[in-house]
């Protein structure tokens, strides 16, 4: 097997070629060059922050946030419900599902909002679509091509020369942060992912003199996302070394992206939206187990991040939503779990939240759609009060159409 | 100015997926477009082998061992699906019909789980995929993942589904602003009771059509499917459209308007004649112009079936080309949505791009993939295959260079350099990159030089057009 340079990135001889070729700038000290400069203290940058959680596969709103005094639910879900005796009870008629013990603390703190009735008109069913409708937010008759997020920074940034303006901490980008000329920076390991962009061939190409082009050719837009995919993930790795959290997350992978986020917070990192992932959510067989588990995920991850936040006074500069493509079906099936439904929860958190606790009338579950929950609040009511009252852009511009602003913020 | 052997390099990457393994000198823009037209007049039918679909109730009666057991055989029958799709794309002589084909599967874009509808909407498209556009049309209204995926199955007159009718429109035929919400809801009517049997073949339920009088685009009588597409296809938009989308496809992401409303006209008249339209683009010369060679960002399946076909490449694990097609947002049957692949700088993102720029060392030098595909959302119908080609995960390939070697000389090391790039490379190589990769390969001789050139070449970002 052949071994060039480009296979181990320390390669001496090779690096000592390119060096060879490269203009002086590679020997000028990072702090000197560019981004570098930019080490500033512990959370200097002032500005708001949005994290968002996709729950992948389908939230069963229903159990997460379980009405334990409602005959109707005992009744649709025969096996699948949680006795009185078993739930965490956050009000006189709604409970938490008994593996969020750590979102009970959260929402005893008042740090916590949910929406309920969350949804859009005449709802898709599959997976796929309903995630493209939520990530592009467009209406179940339209097709966007770009993202929600990715159109926010379209219209912020102009053009736009940091990716890592948002930031997904995954090793591909979701739709959601594919604007139409700019995009949103993945990054799951901030180390590797810059070893990557100093690898010599990568770094020769990032730096060269195409890099300054304008993207008007294919070609000089290839460049212009090189050099500034190899700009943004210096950024970031810079940034992650900067405060290292001491609070204590699961150790899991949702708990791991999520200190990233924490710690690239704390570091005043510039990034305004961050946006992660947990999956696993299609419980349509044996659901009890699993979701238990991924609610608990989810609560202990949130809490450690909210914990970590507070720490560093950044909590109230932070919003956290937390959304699923649908929820599902209020009536069990026989394998005991559930399928695809309709309406769901939204969560909310942050130190800023102006509306807290169960925001909006709970589930009519006298009032079904053929065994599914109605929607009440369309989700780019959410969106656009996100996108205005949060992070200061135009919401209609970036949503297409008007959606009436909420009130939590 | 473009010089001939980028002409015909041109021609083989837009009409197909990249010129074959030929030494230049043989290349000849008119026999090649003679040739490519010749060569897929024939049509090979995609086969399903090992793999035998039960009936839904023979399904719901298995234990759960048998029923996982025969998911994994699904999986495995679309795993096979997949790289037989590949191997057409990188082998087929039938390159214009399989470039056709993946053309009007982002068309027709649907996402489709069960082998046995994945293999009749292939062969249905692959088959009439340069006729005339009403046969291939009308056949689409009729197939079953189609019907399925835009829920037809639904569509009955007690309560239609608008789903079918309005895709058919907007995205399919005439396009947005060219008809009504009204002519939608008639539409709708008219393909009640449309729908498809667990085998994939059409059927019409009687009970469910709605048999009374429809108003559509100005015409009125009792219509079904065929109706409507005849009455669509009486619209010159719909050429206009059609028309359009393929010369964003095939020449440049920005319509030139003028060339595309000539174009279209001459499809119109022709009645709606797919091939001849190809024809009059190959046979232009504004299709070999400065402004449309090496300016398209490649789709991953393009991108991935060059490399494959230059070196020959062959996957220990098969289940890999799928993973790579997850990580770079084109896996075959699984658009996005019914729109299809937005294609364009849509394919390129930062993460998107270094993994484009590091696949020649992962697939030929074994390097460690940098990057996992997202989860699926979904347990049951989900493409599920092992993390082959996970974060910091080798990809197992076998490969042979012999076939590319041979067409470069061995000795004359500036000379093949250029002669190497400029095969491989529609965006021209300026000098420095020439340099470059004179200088890092400098200590290497013969066909391990003429090997890693190959390599760092298609690294480069110009790599990524055509």
């Amino acid at each position: 097997m052949l071994k060039t340079a480009m296979m181990d990135p320390l390669n001496r001889k090779q690096f000592l070629k390119l060096s060879a070729l490269a203009s002086g700038s590679i020997f000028i000290p990072k702090f000197l060059h560019g981004l570098g400069k930019s080490i500033t203290p512990l959370a200097a940058e002032s500005g708001k922050t949005l994290i968002v959680i996709q729950l992948s596969g389908g939230n069963d709103g229903l159990n997460t946030f379980i009405p334990f005094k409602n005959d109707l639910y005992y009744n649709l879900r025969p096996s699948l419900s949680y006795q009185s005796s078993a739930v965490l009870k956050v009000t006189s008629e709604m409970a938490f599902n008994p593996g969020m013990g750590a979102m009970q603390k959260i929402f005893d703190q008042g740090d916590m909002g949910i929406i309920n009735n969350i949804g859009y008109p005449n709802p898709d069913h599959s997976h796929f679509r309903s995630m493209d409708i939520w990530t592009t937010a467009s209406g179940s008759d339209q097709y966007f091509d770009t993202g929600w997020l990715g159109r926010y920074l379209d219209a912020q940034c102009n053009p736009c020369e940091h990716t890592h303006v948002a930031i997904e901490v995954d090793d591909t980008l979701s739709a959601a942060l594919k604007g139409a000329s700019a995009k949103g920076l993945a990054i799951s390991n901030p180390e590797r992912l810059y070893r990557v962009t100093r690898d010599p061939f990568i770094r020769q190409l990032s730096e060269g003199s195409n890099a300054s082009a304008n993207a008007t050719s294919s070609r000089s837009y290839l460049y212009k996302t090189l050099t500034e995919t190899s700009d943004s993930v210096e950024y970031v790795y810079d940034k992650s070394k900067i405060y290292k959290s001491t609070v204590q997350y699961p150790t899991n992978k949702f708990g791991n992206d999520l200190k990233l986020i924490a710690e690239l917070i704390c570091s005043g990192s510039e990034t305004k939206v961050y946006y992660i992932s947990l999956s696993g959510f299609d419980t349509h067989a044996r659901q009890k187990q699993v979701h238990e588990r991924l609610l608990t995920t989810l609560s202990e991850g949130l809490y450690a991040i909210i914990t970590d936040l507070k720490k560093n006074n950044q909590f109230d500069q932070t919003m956290i939503m937390a959304f699923s493509e649908f929820g599902r079906r209020a009536k069990q099936n026989a394998s005991e779990g559930t399928d695809h439904g309709e309406a769901n929860n939204l969560l909310l958190f942050g130190g800023a939240l102006k509306q807290k606790g169960f925001i909006n009338e709970l589930p009519d579950l006298n009032d079904l759609s053929q065994f599914n929950l109605k929607y009440g609040v369309d989700f780019r009511s959410v969106y656009a009060t996100l996108l205005s009252k949060w992070l200061n852009a135009d919401d209609q511009k970036i949503i297409g159409s008007t959606f009436e602003k909420m009130k939590f913020i | 100015m473009i010089s001939d052997q980028q002409k015909v390099q041109h021609l083989y990457w837009r009409m197909g997926f990249g010129p074959p393994l030929r030494s230049v000198s043989e290349f000849s823009l008119k026999e090649d477009i003679s040739i490519l037209f010749s060569n897929s007049k024939n049509k090979t039918p995609l086969t399903l082998h090992d793999w035998d679909p039960v009936l839904a109730k023979e399904f719901r009666n298995m234990t759960t061992e048998d029923k996982a057991a025969y998911r994994k055989q699904e999986r495995q029958a679309r795993i096979q699906i997949n790289q037989d799709i590949l191997d057409r794309f990188v082998n087929s002589k039938e390159s214009l019909r399989e470039k056709m084909t993946f053309f009007w599967m982002g068309h027709f874009a649907c996402r489709i789980a069960n082998p046995v509808f994945i293999v009749k909407y292939f062969n249905t498209i692959n088959s009439l995929a340069l006729g005339k556009f009403d046969v291939l049309l009308k056949a689409m209204i009729r197939n079953a993942s189609l019907l399925q995926y835009l829920n037809n199955n639904q569509n009955r007159k007690s309560s239609p589904n608008e789903n079918f009718a309005r895709e058919l429109m907007e995205l399919f035929t005439l396009g947005i602003g060219n008809y009504t919400e009204q002519d939608v809801k008639e539409g709708a009517r008219a393909l009640t009771g449309w729908g498809f049997d667990r085998f994939g073949e059409f059927v019409i339920r009687k009970e469910h059509h709605d048999t009374g009088n429809k108003k559509f685009l100005g015409k009125e009588g009792n219509f079904d499917g065929d109706d409507l597409a005849g009455i669509i296809l009486s619209k010159p938009q719909c050429a206009h459209f059609i028309t359009k989308k393929i010369y964003k496809f095939f020449v440049n992401d920005v319509p030139d308007e003028k060339i595309v409303q000539d174009l279209s006209t001459k499809f119109f008249n022709s009645g709606y004649d797919v091939e001849l339209l190809i024809q009059n683009i190959v046979s232009s010369e504004w299709f070999y112009s400065e402004e449309n060679t090496g300016t398209k960002i490649k789709s991953p399946l393009e991108l991935m079936a060059g490399m494959i076909r230059n070196f020959n490449i062959k996957f220990e694990n098969p289940a890999t080309p799928i993973q790579l097609q997850k990580v770079l947002g084109q896996l075959l049957f699984d658009p996005p949505n019914v729109a299809g692949w937005p294609g364009g700088r849509n394919w390129i993102d930062s993460s998107s791009l270094l993994y484009r720029m590091r696949m020649p060392e992962m697939l030929l030098q074994e390097a460690e993939s940098i990057m996992a595909p997202k989860e699926s959302f979904d347990n049951l119908e989900t493409l599920k295959t092992d993390q082959a080609s996970g974060q910091g995960k080798k990809i197992k390939t076998t490969f042979d260079d012999s076939g590319f070697a041979k067409l470069f000389n061995e000795n004359d090391n500036i000379k093949s350099t250029t002669a190497i790039m400029n095969f491989l490379l529609q965006s021209p190589a300026q000098k420095e990159k020439i340099d470059l990769i004179l200088k890092l390969t400098s200590e290497d001789k013969g066909r391990e030089r003429i090997f890693k050139t190959a390599i760092y070449t298609m690294s480069l970002p110009e790599y990524q057009l055509c």
